[in-house]
């Protein structure tokens, strides 16, 4: 009898945790709906000082700047009206909600004394009607692009989750001139196209620019006697200097993700390998030793790891090895050749070239070589780089014919590419890390 | 090499100096015929090359061309290249105060780096006939272009096979 | 503008809650030095706002007020309509309750109460929670029905289909968010409005995918509860000896 009343407890008391164990709530289920957010982005009212119109083009920035995520849908600051600095922070959400919007951007632009401005920045959930995100930027008034991009990466960041990349530089190869006779220059450009600027002067060929993890300078092939040839350039100075002196052809230079190396190819004797050097100068280091050209090196994340393209099985494929150069394993079969990777700053993707029934594609697999999938498909698709937040990758697409470059990016769970704003051709395109 | 070492590095230290910024500017130096070669024939140095029109067009004239072709991602020597180079060796050991830079091409049907790579294979694939045709490494200099200096502008076979190449570049 | 006792305990609590938020959410950018790249750039938090005295802000709690009809042209700035862009499918405006005057009170024949997890319960009961679903005011009524298994069943139905229709509009957040489930408890009040914003008790899933996307289904919760607000539910489960809709738990996933 105590048994089965002992047993008979038991149960109840385990029937009474059971019932509130998750499997036995009752469940509720979001829908996904694909598309984008809506989110009012009206202009900012201007306090202390700063100008009407500036409170305007901030929103501006960063209406078209959510706008390039493929994200949301931002209202205004066209068509849509204001509001003053006290309602900043305590919107009429009701009124918003029944504009239309899910979210707002509120904030406000005060000029300070020394000549710098504030931009105050701050999210709202319109539905729930509370505050997700409050954040103020001071800059130099030249720099409020900046300010306007930082609110935008806060926005974007709170509400999908992803990392910030929208406060971001690119530098590519900007392209004049015939086919014949290409002019080539480095360009540098905000990554919404705004202040471009031309980092070397046109007269020699130069090609691949990509940036250290500072961001302060530049790993790029130039020209000199008639030879391809790594360097390293400080983009606030313009100085620069061979990586290898003494007439090595190098080319297809990366940062290691600690600043401190060089990864590039060294043509010599008709075989193409690759060697990692310390960025500040000193002997390269051999990594490969196989025949034929190993190429375009790619860094993993951590550092630990390269990613790089050699045809030594006969034609180009993808192969891994460890920084030191042990290792090296091919990680691409999924037919056609692959060529030219970048590993995503997430470590959870490369990017690579796809040749192959008639052109170039840009796909992505995950460093096991699995779960390939293509981006694009065009003529001729290629060199892909890596936005900060590993969400979309930059490439260049040139043109049957006339050869002319233009710089895409594509976001990486799969839509269609949007041109990056150029004045003329370009490739090579190369984006920045997060801007300090 | 430790000379030609030493010699390059000093030539880059007054080249950068001079300039700081960019590209260093056309420093020429007195040519020399005793210049000490490595192994891959390479010039101890970083100096930019002066290039030699009339020389260049007397070679075209006497060697028959500057020029050999190649397959599709290939860097075989076929035989009218070779009689090419034969002639130009020719050329080179009629004339010995003068270097050639030999460059290699490939066409735009390949990635950037990979073409970088290949335009090396194919001009020091030249480079290797002249020297069997008894030119001294001394004097040849091997450089690729990838694909970045096409003479034909069409998509089509035949510029891509126009393009497909490596030039033998006078120089002083 | 005088501002009264209650307007200060506003500002204060106000000001209180954004001080805790920035120091929850500090941020500081390194400065650089020269132009131009890249240009110097401060962070702050924004503690200072509309140094003119303001209306306390609320924070967290939704307006528990209708929305206000939409802005005729003549009506002050700032909002007028939007001109442009495809808006989200309009929502019917949430109409003014339009049921019948409540039914008094049924006997209902069941067995004594006990926290029973039988069934039995006659169909007297489901007719009258059928015809009682409008939100009472005034006093609870003596004789309410106990909050059994079945009840807490139908409850638990209840919100789940009312909530359904503001569940199904959220967007799409990222490949592996459908492998979370959050656990989420809500306190209502008689109104069928929350009482507090809804409290999560805990998530199932990978921590890699829980920590990117937790706070988003988070968000999500917030928005559907306080978008499909109020919530139509007999008042006389709402509170009872063994519980009532008071106090509600259930997981939140996406699809």
């Amino acid at each position: 009898m105590r048994k089965i009343l002992a047993s008979l407890l038991l149960v109840s008391a385990a029937t009474a945790t059971a019932q509130d164990s998750p499997e036995n709530l009752p469940e509720l289920v979001g829908g996904s709906v694909r598309s984008s957010q809506t989110i009012a982005v009206p202009a900012m009212p201007a306090a202390q000082g700063a100008s009407e119109a500036l409170g305007r083009q901030i929103a501006e920035v960063i209406a078209s700047d959510l706008r390039s995520t493929g994200a949301f849908t931002p209202l205004g600051p066209n068509g849509i009206g204001g509001y003053s600095v006290a309602q900043a922070t305590s919107p009429a959400y009701g009124e918003w909600r029944g504009a239309g919007a899910g979210a707002l951007v509120s904030g406000y632009v005060e000029a300070r004394p020394d000549g710098r401005i504030t931009v105050a920045c701050l999210l709202h959930d319109v539905t729930a009607g509370r505050q997700l995100a409050s954040q103020g930027f001071t800059v130099a008034a030249a720099d409020w692009r900046r300010a306007a991009h930082k609110c935008a990466d806060t926005v974007y960041a709170r509400l999908t989750g992803e990392g910030a990349f929208l406060d971001t530089r690119i530098v590519y190869v900007a392209e004049t001139g015939p086919k014949t006779n290409r002019v080539k220059r480095i360009a540098l450009m905000d990554s919404d196209g705004t202040n471009l600027r031309y980092l070397t002067a046109g007269k020699s060929t130069v090609t691949t620019p990509r940036f250290s993890p500072s961001g302060n300078q530049l790993v790029y092939t130039g020209t000199l006697a008639r030879k391809p040839r790594v360097f390293v350039f400080d983009v606030a100075t313009g100085a620069e200097r061979l990586l290898v002196p003494g007439g090595a052809i190098t080319f297809a230079p990366r940062f290691s993700p600690d600043g401190r190396q060089i990864v590039f190819s060294w043509a010599q004797g008709g075989n193409t390998d690759i060697f990692v050097v310390g960025a500040n100068g000193g002997s390269p280091t051999r990594l490969t030793s196989a025949p034929g050209a190993d190429t375009s090196p790619s860094f993993s994340p951590d550092g630990r790891r390269i990613v790089f393209e050699s045809e030594r099985s006969g034609t180009q494929q993808l192969y891994v090895m460890g920084a030191d150069g042990a290792g090296q394993r091919r990680i691409s079969f999924g037919g056609g050749r692959s060529a030219s990777p970048a590993w995503s700053p997430k470590g959870n993707l490369i990017a690579f070239t796809r040749i192959g029934g008639g052109g170039f594609r840009i796909g992505v697999m995950d460093p096991s070589g699995g779960g390939e999938r293509l981006l694009t498909n065009a003529w001729q698709d290629e060199g892909p780089s890596w936005a900060p937040n590993g969400q979309f990758v930059l490439f260049h697409r040139t043109q049957q014919g006339s050869g002319n470059g233009t710089l895409h990016a594509v976001p990486v769970t799969g839509g269609a590419p949007r041109r990056m704003p150029t004045p003329q051709g370009g490739s090579d395109p190369s984006w920045s890390p997060l801007n300090n | 090499m430790r000379k030609s070492l030493t010699f390059g590095v000093a030539a880059m230290a007054l080249t950068i100096t001079a300039c700081g910024r960019k590209e260093p500017p056309a420093t020429t130096l007195p040519p020399s015929t005793e210049v000490p070669a490595d192994a891959s024939g390479a010039a101890p140095g970083d100096v930019e090359l002066t290039e030699l029109p009339a020389m260049q067009a007397d070679l075209v004239a006497k060697a028959g061309s500057d020029t050999v072709y190649f397959g599709t991602d290939e860097f075989l020597i076929d035989a009218q290249s070779k009689a090419t180079l034969a002639a130009q060796a020719k050329w080179m050991l009629a004339n010995p105060n003068v270097r050639a830079s030999i460059e290699g091409h490939a066409d735009e049907r390949g990635t950037r780096e990979y073409n970088m790579a290949l335009g090396e294979r194919r001009a020091n694939a030249a480079r290797d006939f002249l020297l069997s045709q008894g030119v001294p490494t001394s004097r040849l200099l091997v450089t690729s272009w990838g694909k970045e200096r096409p003479v034909a502008t069409g998509s089509d076979e035949s510029a891509w096979a126009q393009n497909r190449r490596a030039v033998t570049v006078v120089v002083r | 503008m005088t501002a009264d006792r209650a307007e200060w305990t506003g500002v204060g609590a106000a000001l209180a809650f954004h001080v805790a938020l920035i120091a929850a959410m500090s941020t500081s950018l390194a400065s650089i030095n020269d132009v131009p790249e890249p240009p110097s750039m401060e962070v702050e938090l924004i503690d200072e706002v509309g140094l003119q005295a303001a209306a306390p802000t609320p924070i967290a709690q939704p307006a528990a007020t209708e929305p206000p009809p939409m802005p005729s042209a003549a009506a002050q700035p700032p909002l007028p309509q939007p001109s442009i862009a495809p808006l989200p499918p309009q929502r019917p405006s949430p109409q003014p309750s339009a049921r019948p005057a409540p039914q008094p009170q049924r006997p209902i024949q069941r067995a004594p109460s006990q926290p029973s997890r039988r069934a039995g319960i006659g169909d007297d009961f489901l007719k009258s929670f059928d015809d009682d679903l409008a939100p009472r005011t005034g006093p609870a009524r003596p004789a309410a029905p106990a909050y059994n298994a079945k009840a807490r069943m139908n409850i638990g139905q209840a919100i789940i289909q009312q909530a359904r229709r503001c569940a199904s509009n959220q967007p799409f957040i990222g490949e592996g968010a459908n492998k979370i489930r959050l656990t989420v408890n809500l306190k209502f009040n008689r109104s069928g409005r929350l009482a507090r914003s809804p409290s999560i008790l805990g998530s199932a899933g990978d921590s890699e995918d829980r920590s990117k996307y937790g706070q988003l289904l988070e968000d999500q919760v917030r928005r559907i509860f306080a978008d499909c607000a109020p919530f139509r539910l007999p008042a006389d489960l709402y509170d009872t000896p063994e519980g009532g809709w008071k106090d509600f738990t259930f997981t939140y996933r996406v699809d």
